[in-house]
């Protein structure tokens, strides 16, 4: 008996367009794995340089760049302390500014001041370092805060425009609602709004904090590097992750190159850490 | 158009009303003849006629049961069916009328009759028909002037009734026919007036089916309009 | 608003729920007795979205305790009318209104109204089923109030229950207070959206649509809802579907657009029973017969 109307494959062209099917699924699962498999290779392969370098002494000395290596202490403390200012810094007014550009920005101001947040966004972090300095640098010598301003300067856009983002995509029906209640239009955007766009809001500023974080180049001509321990941000140059990883990674030594490796893991780790409680705060917040 | 089913079922609805009143009006036809010529066996074809009219009647009103379920109705539309339902009662009830007044013709074909009664009645049937006629003809048209006069007519139909009583009440010395005659003359005479009830009743569903008034409200104003104006005089 | 302060002070008197200890020493809700909710007047009402007519010259009178429905096709302006009811319709882009509409005799569109004063008399609930998604079922309740003031812990409770019995809702949710308002079903959430707006003892009560997006068994629920309510409110109602105007309404108004690009008229105003037994004008029958198009 021939094969029923409904039953697949029975002609050559429904056997054609079944291959065809399976070809293209085989192309994405080919691609998919070879990106997936190039991220799995870099975080594989920093780890194995660098885990060999990880020991007590590794988190508890200061760099540094000759000699047999040295630890990471005064980076880590450099960088904790410059991302937290970055943070102070840019992401309230980067918030600030996304509430603008959601609630009144639909006009020629709102255009240009998106324009131009844009264009921050493309501007390579190496000249924010070397505006830094011009600006802070020459006045009050190396500093770790002028270091932090450049990350903000960095995290400010991203901050801005994402936070916008979020904020219009609270349905319009739960800002009629709360209007509708009785309830001033400030007091709407305060306790309904950003509340509903809280989340996505603090996902935007992890995510903007997780790339500044990275950031090498706008550190260099701003917070210089030291091999010391220095507690004070406003004052001295300072060190920091990512810094020291290009700093050993230009050393002659052996041993201080493997330190940058170290380092390196300790940078990637916290990157990927960041990026992980960004996505685990939007994902809870997709269950409620 | 929208709804152009539903419409067309209204329309097959009313043709089949009518279509009934048709039948219903030949009957009556047939019984002014049958008592013109006082031949009985028109009378005796006739007899048993209101089965159908009953059959006919009660299918209509399950279709208008169904329209009613089916397609939620509102203003005209509602008003339609419920004038059907009605219209359909006033001929089944006429039809059944009819039919009882040719069993007494069968029953009395021979006797002996009052002459003078006998005229009257055949009068009487004669305005009857007629009337139901109208009642059909100004349904079938809408025309609700034509009501409105058809109204005026139930007097005179309660003159002929009047009329009738008297005779039937006070023999005349053409003959008194026989008691059985007499006791049939009277029931008849009751009859007629109540298929004239029915054939104006028939016209006034027009104007409720139009405007939503019930006609006999409408008059009402009319006759409290006429009252006050002439007591202020 | 001068007059209504004095009117909610003695409005406070009606029965809505209070502290109450009964016999038995369980704090209950009140059932709500009945309250002679005000009522409104429409006058010479245009609406414009910028340089747009969308309504024109509207005038009605919405009767206290009376459900009054507004239906007709889309587009002809019901929306846009019923907005201008509690002063919405402004915060619409270009959203702008002329005429005046009187609650209690007293024009809400005035000089020194305050249009959030306005809507705290007159509320709303809308197509969609809008329930704030941060909040608790309880919380959502009196959003309204205690995004107003501060209330002290036990104050709310009372209300909560008495508006969540107006809206039929509370045998549903009484265990379940504290749950994430989204986690009801959509007729939930709209019966929801209306305790809140009772929490705030409004005197008119406005219903865009309200079970449009709802299943017949959660309709009817809302029906019958209102037919309690407006023991105590003024409601009107925008409905597409006709037979629910003429389950629920008292009154029906039949909106109406000429044009294509004209703006949309009152074309007839009646009882319910008129409109839907014998309606005076052409397009009105029309429409509730299904002739329309």
């Amino acid at each position: 008996m021939a094969a029923g109307q409904l039953e697949s494959g029975a002609t050559a062209s429904d056997r054609r367009r079944k291959l065809m099917d399976k070809f293209m699924t085989g192309v994405a699962y080919f691609f998919t794995f070879i990106a997936i498999a190039v991220l799995v290779w870099v975080i594989a392969y920093v780890i194995i340089r660098g885990i060999s370098v990880w020991s007590p002494a590794f988190f508890t000395e200061n760099t540094a760049l000759f000699g047999d290596g040295g630890g990471i202490y005064n980076a880590m403390y450099g960088t904790f302390v410059i991302v937290l200012m970055a943070i102070a810094i840019g992401v309230p007014m980067g918030i600030m500014a996304g509430i603008y550009l959601a609630e009144f920005g639909d006009n020629r101001l709102g255009d240009f001041v998106r324009f131009i947040a844009d264009t921050m966004a493309g501007i390579p972090s190496i000249a924010v370092g070397l505006f830094m300095y011009g600006l802070l640098i020459l006045i009050m010598g190396w500093n770790a805060f002028a270091g932090a301003c450049a990350l903000a300067i960095l995290m400010l856009p991203v901050v801005a425009r994402t936070t916008e983002g979020i904020i219009r995509l609270v349905p319009g029906e739960i800002r009629e609602a709360s209007l509708a209640l009785g309830l001033p239009q400030w007091k709407t955007m305060l306790r309904v709004v950003l509340p509903t766009a809280a989340a996505g809001i603090i996902t935007g500023a992890f995510l903007a904090v997780a790339r500044a974080a990275g950031e090498t180049a706008p550190l260099i001509f701003t917070i210089l590097g030291s091999n010391f321990f220095n507690s004070n941000p406003m004052e001295g140059a300072m060190a920091a992750v990512s810094l020291y990883v290009y700093q050993a990674s230009s050393s002659p030594y052996q041993a201080v190159q493997e330190a940058g490796w170290g380092a390196a893991l300790v940078l990637l780790l916290f990157v990927l850490g960041l990026n992980f409680i960004a996505r685990a705060i939007a994902f809870t917040q997709k269950q409620n | 158009m929208a709804r152009e089913t539903f419409q067309e079922e209204l329309d097959e609805l009313v043709g089949e009303v009518l279509e009934l009143g048709e039948e219903v009006h030949g009957t009556l036809s047939e019984m002014v003849s049958a008592m013109e010529s006082h031949d009985g066996s028109i009378a005796g074809r006739e007899v048993g006629v209101d089965h159908r009219f009953k059959a006919r009647g009660q299918e209509i009103d399950r279709e208008v049961l169904l329209l009613q379920a089916r397609q939620a109705p509102v203003a005209k539309d509602l008003r339609l069916l419920y004038s059907v339902m009605s219209l359909a009662n006033h001929m089944v009830r006429s039809g059944t009328l009819g039919e009882h007044i040719y069993h007494g013709l069968v029953e009395t074909d021979g006797h002996e009759r009052d002459e003078d009664l006998d005229e009257a009645l055949v009068e009487m049937a004669k305005t009857a028909r007629n009337i139901f006629r109208q009642g059909l003809d100004i349904f079938r048209s809408r025309d609700i002037d034509g009501a409105r006069s058809l109204q005026a007519t139930d007097d005179k139909v309660d003159l002929l009734y009047s009329e009738a009583l008297n005779l039937i009440a006070n023999p005349s010395e053409s003959g008194v026919g026989t008691p059985e005659w007499r006791m049939r003359a009277a029931l008849t005479v009751h009859y007629l007036e109540r298929i004239a009830d029915h054939g104006v009743d028939i016209g006034g569903l027009t104007v409720f089916l139009t405007t939503g008034e019930r006609i006999e409200d409408a008059m009402q104003q009319y006759m409290d309009r006429e009252v006050r104006d002439d007591t202020r005089e | 608003m001068e007059r209504n302060k004095t009117k909610e002070q003695t409005s406070k008197e009606k029965a809505t729920p209070k502290k109450q200890e009964s016999q038995t020493g369980q704090r209950q809700a009140e059932a709500p007795m009945e309250h002679t909710a005000q009522s409104m007047e429409v006058n010479g009402l245009n609406a414009y979205y910028g340089g747009f007519k969308a309504i024109t010259d509207i005038g009605m009178k919405i009767a206290p305790n009376k459900v009054t429905a507004l239906i007709g096709p889309s587009g002809c302006g019901k929306s846009t009318f019923i907005r201008t009811l509690n002063r919405m319709h402004e915060v619409a882009r270009g959203g702008r209104v002329e005429g005046e509409v009187l609650l209690d005799g007293e024009d809400i569109y005035g000089k020194n109204v305050d249009p959030v004063q306005v809507r705290r008399k007159i509320g709303m609930v809308f197509q969609k089923p809008n329930p704030f998604p941060t909040m608790t079922i309880y919380d959502n309740v009196v959003a309204g109030l205690k995004l107003q003031k501060r209330h002290k812990k036990g104050e709310l409770d009372d209300i909560v229950e008495g508006s969540l019995r107006q809206s039929a809702l509370w045998d549903e949710v009484k265990n379940k207070l504290n749950d994430s308002g989204m986690s009801l079903s959509g007729g939930q959430q709209q019966r929801l959206c209306i305790a809140r707006t009772l929490a705030v003892e409004p005197e008119v009560i406005l219903l865009d649509e309200p079970a449009s997006a709802l299943d017949p068994m959660s309709t009817m629920k809302i029906e019958d809802a209102m037919l309690e309510l407006k023991k105590r409110y003024t409601i009107v109602i925008v409905t597409h579907n006709m037979q629910q105007a003429s389950r629920a309404s008292d009154y029906t108004g039949f909106f109406f657009i000429e044009d294509m690009g004209e703006p949309g008229q009152l074309w007839e105003f009646a009882e319910t029973e008129k409109i839907f037994t014998r309606p005076e004008r052409k397009e009105t029958e029309d429409y509730v017969t299904g002739r329309f198009g």
